[in-house]
C-alpha cells in the first residue's frame, strides 16, 4: 500500500501540466516538395514546448503529411510501350515508348504524432525520453526513443548516449508481395508484414573557443524484417543474343532484399561564429553498411545578419552514395536470378546536389521568428551502365530526378 | 576534425569560462535548435536516398516510397 502510494505521488509529480508551464515555445510550419512531373508533398507542422521550473521540457509535435503524384516503379524504359498492374491489381496503367515507368496511382497521407520529456538530473547530468507514432493508408510506425548527457569541464564537453526502438507494420495496397515473384504471378506473403529497427547514437560535443564548437557523433541502426518496397520491380530484358536485345519481355520481378540491415553513420559538424560577418556551419557524414551502400554527404550554410533583425542564409549539399550489392537496371532472361535484387532507383550510384536560400526575420528579443527557405534538389546517376545493350543503350536507365523544395517556419 | 574532437574532449586548454559564452549561446550555435528544419531535411532525404542517420537516429518512421 504505501508503495502503491509513494508510485502515484512520483507519477503525479512527473506529469506534465501545461498550465503549470513558466514559457510554452514551438513552431508552426510547412513544407511544400515537388518533383518534375512525379511525386508532389504537402506537409505542415505544430510543434508546442512547455518549459517548466528546473529546465524541464515537455515537447510535442504533430505532422500532417500528403503525398500525390506519381513514383517510380524500377522497370527500365523502353522503345516500346509498357503495361503494368497497379498495386491493387484491379487496374492497368500503360507507359509510353521512351518513357520513365511512373506509377500514376501514388498517393498517400501520413500523420505523425511526437512526445518527449527532457530535463537535468544529478548535477551535470540530463535525461530525455519521447516516443513517436506514425500511420499513413499502407504502414504504421511506433517507436521509443531515451537519451542520457554527461557535461564535463565547466560544460565545455557534452557526452550523450541514446537508444530508439522502432516497430513497423507494413500493409501495402495488394499486399505484401514475396519478393521476386511477379507482376503477372504475384505472390502475397500477407496482408501485413512487420519490421523493427534499433538505433544507438553516441555523442560528443565540444567547445573549442568562444567562437567555436563541434560535435561528433556515432549512429548505429539495425533494422530486421521485411525491407522490400512493395511496389517496385525489376524488368527481365531479352537476352543479347536476341533480335530485340535488351527489350522487356513483359516479366517484372518484385523487390526482394536482404532482411536484416547494419548501419553505420560517422557524422562531424562545426559551427563557428565570424561576429559581424555572420555564422558558418559545415558538416561531414560517412555512412556504410552491410548492404555494400556507402556514402558520403558534406553540407556548408552561412547565416549573414544584413541588419540587426534580418538574415539570409545560403546553403549547399553534396551527396554521393555507392550502389547495394544486389542493385541492378535490368535482370536478362535466360540468367539465374540472384538472392536479392531490387531496381529500385534510391539503392543505386547517384549523386545529388541541393542548393538553398534562406531569408528570415527575427523579432526582437522574444525569440519569435519567421523564415523562408527555397531549395532546389537533384539526383544524377549512370543513365548509360557498361551492363546496357542492344536496344537499352538507347535507352536513359537512371532518369534525372529535380525537385523544388519551399519551407516556412514560424517559431514563437 | 574528429582526431581534434577526440584529442579536446575533456582537455581543459580548449573550452571556454561561462562569463565567455555570449556568441555560443546564440540559437545558431547551438546544434538541435532548429528541429523543424532538421526533421524536414531528414524525411526528405530518407524518402530519397539510400543513407540516414548520423546527426539523430536513422530510422524513419515512414513508409515513404
Amino acid at each position: 500500500m504505501a508503495l502503491a502510494t509513494a508510485t502515484t505521488a512520483l507519477l503525479t509529480g512527473l506529469a506534465p501540466q501545461p498550465a503549470q508551464a513558466q514559457k510554452i515555445s514551438g513552431n508552426i510550419a510547412n513544407l511544400y516538395y515537388g518533383e518534375t512531373d512525379r511525386v508532389t508533398a504537402i506537409e505542415p507542422v505544430i510543434n508546442v514546448n512547455f518549459l517548466y521550473e528546473g529546465e524541464k521540457v515537455w515537447s510535442n509535435k504533430l505532422v500532417l503529411d500528403t503525398l500525390t503524384g506519381a513514383s517510380h516503379n524500377g522497370a527500365v524504359m523502353s522503345r516500346n510501350p509498357q503495361t503494368f498492374t497497379t498495386p491493387s491489381g484491379h487496374s492497368d496503367y500503360t507507359i509510353g515508348a521512351g518513357q520513365v515507368t511512373l506509377d500514376p496511382t501514388f498517393k498517400d497521407t501520413r500523420i505523425a504524432l511526437a512526445s518527449s520529456w527532457s530535463q537535468p538530473f544529478a548535477e551535470d547530468w540530463e535525461f530525455s525520453a519521447g516516443f513517436n507514432g506514425s500511420h499513413e493508408y499502407d504502414f504504421l510506425s511506433l517507436a521509443v526513443n531515451s537519451t542520457v548527457s554527461r557535461y564535463l569541464d565547466r560544460k565545455n564537453t557534452k557526452l550523450s548516449m541514446g537508444f530508439s526502438f522502432e516497430q513497423d507494420a507494413i500493409n501495402p495496397v495488394g499486399g505484401a508481395p514475396q519478393g521476386l515473384s511477379t507482376m503477372n504471378a504475384k505472390v502475397v506473403n500477407g496482408s501485413t508484414d512487420n519490421k523493427h529497427v534499433i538505433d544507438l547514437l553516441f555523442g560528443a560535443t565540444q567547445v573549442m573557443s568562444r567562437h567555436w564548437i563541434l560535435q561528433f557523433n556515432y549512429n548505429l541502426g539495425m533494422s530486421s524484417g521485411y525491407m522490400n518496397d512493395p511496389y517496385k520491380f525489376t524488368s527481365e530484358v531479352l537476352a543479347p543474343t536476341d533480335p530485340n536485345a535488351g527489350d522487356p519481355n513483359g516479366t517484372y520481378y518484385y523487390d526482394k532484399r536482404p532482411d536484416k540491415r547494419i548501419k553505420n553513420a560517422i557524422f562531424v559538424d562545426s559551427k563557428y561564429h565570424f561576429g559581424i560577418y555572420g555564422i558558418s556551419g559545415m558538416s561531414y557524414r560517412y555512412f556504410f553498411d552491410d548492404w555494400g551502400i556507402r556514402s558520403h554527404t558534406i553540407e556548408w550554410n552561412h547565416r549573414y545578419f544584413i541588419s540587426s533583425h534580418w538574415y539570409i542564409e545560403p546553403g549547399v549539399r553534396y551527396y554521393t552514395q555507392s550502389a547495394a550489392d544486389f542493385y541492378r537496371y535490368f535482370h536478362v532472361q535466360g540468367d539465374v536470378l540472384p538472392q536479392y535484387m531490387s531496381a529500385d532507383y534510391r539503392l543505386g550510384k547517384m549523386v545529388a546536389l541541393t542548393y538553398g536560400l534562406e531569408v528570415g526575420k527575427k523579432f526582437g528579443s522574444s525569440g519569435e521568428e519567421i523564415s523562408f527557405r527555397a531549395q532546389l534538389y537533384t539526383q544524377s546517376g549512370d543513365s548509360h551502365p557498361g551492363s546496357a545493350y542492344g536496344n537499352l543503350t538507347a535507352q536513359d536507365l537512371y532518369p534525372k530526378l529535380t525537385a523544388v523544395i519551399g519551407q516556412v517556419i514560424y517559431k514563437f | 576534425m574528429f582526431g581534434v574532437l577526440l584529442f579536446c574532449v575533456g582537455c581543459s586548454s580548449v573550452g571556454v569560462e561561462p562569463w565567455d559564452r555570449d556568441l555560443l549561446s546564440e540559437d545558431e550555435m547551438i546544434f538541435g535548435s532548429q528541429p523543424i528544419k532538421k526533421a524536414y531535411e531528414q524525411h526528405t532525404y530518407f524518402s530519397k536516398e539510400a543513407t540516414s542517420g548520423g546527426s539523430g537516429f536513422s530510422g524513419g518512421g515512414c513508409g515513404c516510397n
